[in-house]
């Protein structure tokens, strides 16, 4: 028993290894100095989003796990999984990761927890096109892969300037809808929506409202990004919207504008393509 | 507190479910210079109707179920309605089922027949040489629903899908977009329960008294048992499949009828139904007139002024 209990409290108190060979200090998004091996070889990405990030900048090979929500690239899905939305310590112990790259927004908790056991943890809270740009360049320069990430960047860049922001429709967008989950203009995704020419008609971040709100501010086109298109035309004064009666309501993939990453210029070529018409 | 004739109790009551109605259709997202007769007649009645017929499924079943086993804490969801129906929503939510069955939309009929199936399970896990004992069919319900509640935490994790949509669904929701298709799910299952239930009101205020007075039914105790367990389970299926889990409605309502006419069910059953319609149309219109824009969950409402209220009236009772 003396034994075991000795066994334990090691186990308890074993912290991940000290970095071994060279660092450097990179700033993450909530402005905290980390100091990332160079390069690192095991890298666990604790979101969807960061692990889209990471094989985006180059560094695919070095990711040793992910979350089993982390589905894009269809690589990621054959990495060692650490957990779902609940980080699972064991697994990513035994992974043994020299860097945990997570986002901000959604893994607050999770980074300060890790970070208390020592390990490195770099957090993204990337909010714009510029933003996400950043974020892989960094991504690229901390892994060894600088060259990859800056083109991945500039691609992403060069594919925003594509879209020219114009005038367009009014227009209701919504993830969810049971219950009816939407974003206002104040998101990284009210931004896009913004940027591809819609007004949107609800204000605000992200938010959950009342299905009257859609009725009385009856928009021109209705975005639908969720898979219950079933019972759409169940819906009070469906028939009546304006979308509707113009074939304005379009289902677009949820994957193309919920996470920032990269994929969300196809949501904005996307979305401007049905605020304006093909001619981009 | 004084007990009042049915008919007054009946008066105020309907008098409450008209005002609260009343303010329900005054409140909202949309402001009042911009309502318009169509949002009115689209959205805000149609949803003022759907949150009567709930709070009075709710308010039957739980005189049904408080009764049938002699419990004060029964609820519509004692026999494990909800967690079969949770698991069904659930179930139809990650499989993806999202085609339509007679009508209804693949998750409503999912949850309603997952309620329906719990409650019918219990029954048959209970049931010992033709009798069902009521304690051993609480325990059974008891059981599957922790059983059901389970495996929707597993079915969530493993189909990594959207726990908005789930947890949305567990908190309740009367503000879905279609209320008019929704108050035509419930409207027959309340009609269908109550029916019952008003035929076995005398056989209620029996089976309240006891296994012993339930004797005097004779063979035909386990045959009404049977069916008042299906007219509560009814009601409750058809709330829960609709409109998520809204609870303490279903607890409350009963006590406060009780209070205030007495234990007789032939009095009882009218004034629950018409207390629970109007405690949820009211702590409906209060969930959308504190939150502007983004309602507040209905089920936390109802949980949030509902435990205090009960607590008021548990205390009135053990003074009186």
């Amino acid at each position: 028993v003396k034994r075991l209990a000795l066994a334990l409290l090691v186990l308890g108190c074993q912290k991940s290894d000290p970095p071994q060979g060279p660092t450097r200090s990179f700033r993450d998004d909530r402005g905290r100095s980390v100091a990332v091996p160079q390069p690192p070889r095991r890298i666990v990405s604790l979101a969807p989003s960061t692990t889209e990030l990471l094989f985006e900048a180059g560094a695919g090979d070095q990711v040793a796990g992910v979350t089993t929500y982390c589905d894009y690239p269809p690589e990621a899905r054959s990495k060692p999984k650490i957990g779902n939305v609940v980080v699972d310590l064991e697994a990513l112990h035994t992974l043994r990761p020299d860097l945990v790259v997570t986002s901000w927004t959604i893994g607050r908790r999770a980074a300060e927890d890790l970070e208390g056991k020592g390990y490195a943890v770099f957090a993204l809270d990337p909010s714009s096109f510029e933003e996400i740009a950043g974020a892989l360049i960094r991504l690229g320069e901390m892994t060894g892969h600088a060259a990859q990430g800056s083109q991945a960047a500039q691609a992403l860049l060069a594919r925003v300037r594509a879209v020219r922001e114009r005038p367009g429709p009014t227009f209701y967008f919504e993830h969810s809808a049971d219950p009816l989950g939407t974003t206002g203009p104040e998101t990284y995704l009210g931004r896009v929506l913004k940027q591809a020419g819609g007004k949107n008609v609800i204000e605000g971040g992200w938010k959950l409202i009342e299905w009257e709100e859609v009725l009385s501010k009856n928009p021109e086109v209705i975005l639908i990004a969720h898979d219950q298109s079933e019972g759409l035309d169940r819906r009070a004064g469906w028939k009546q919207l304006r979308a509707v009666k113009n074939g304005r309501v379009h289902f677009v993939p949820k994957e193309h504008f919920v996470y920032p990453t990269p994929r969300l210029a196809e949501g904005l070529r996307e979305a401007a393509e049905l605020f304006h018409g093909k001619d981009p | 507190m004084a007990r009042i004739p049915r008919s007054v109790a009946l008066l105020l009551f309907l008098a409450a479910a008209a005002a609260a109605t009343a303010g329900s259709l005054l409140v909202g997202s949309v402001p009042v210079r911009d309502l318009t007769w169509e949002i009115l007649r689209d959205y805000r009645i149609p949803h003022a109707m759907l949150a009567l017929l709930v709070g009075a499924s709710l308010g039957a079943s739980g005189v049904c179920f408080q009764a049938l086993f002699r419990n004060a804490l029964a609820d519509p969801f004692v026999v494990g309605v909800s967690g079969g129906a949770a698991l069904g929503a659930v179930a139809s939510i990650v499989l993806g089922l999202r085609t339509t069955l007679l009508g209804l939309g693949g998750t409503t009929a999912a949850a309603f027949a997952g309620g329906l199936g719990a409650a019918f399970l219990a029954y048959r896990l209970a049931r010992v040489r033709g009798r069902v004992p009521v304690e051993s069919l609480l325990l059974a319900g008891f059981a599957i629903g922790s059983f059901s509640g389970a495996l929707v935490s597993f079915l969530v994790l493993a189909g990594r899908h959207d726990w908005n949509e789930v947890i949305g669904w567990l908190m309740g929701n009367l503000g879905q977009p279609d209320p008019m298709y929704r108050a035509a799910v419930v409207s027959p299952c309340l009609g269908l329960s109550a029916a019952i239930m008003a035929f076995h009101a005398r056989d209620l205020n029996l089976l309240l008294l006891g296994e012993e007075s339930a004797a005097q039914l004779g063979i035909e105790a386990e045959k009404i048992k049977g069916r008042l367990l299906a007219a509560g389970s009814i009601a409750a299926a058809g709330a829960v499949a609709t409109c998520g889990m809204i609870g303490f409605v279903g607890l409350i309502v009963p006590h406060v009828a009780r209070r205030l006419v007495g234990p007789d069910h032939r009095t009882l059953l009218p004034v629950a139904v018409v207390a629970g319609g109007a405690l949820l149309a009211l702590a409906d219109a209060a969930a959308r007139a504190l939150s502007p824009g983004s309602p507040l969950p209905i089920g936390a409402v109802t949980a949030v002024a509902g435990a205090p209220f009960f607590i008021y009236v548990m205390r009135l009772k053990k003074g009186g």
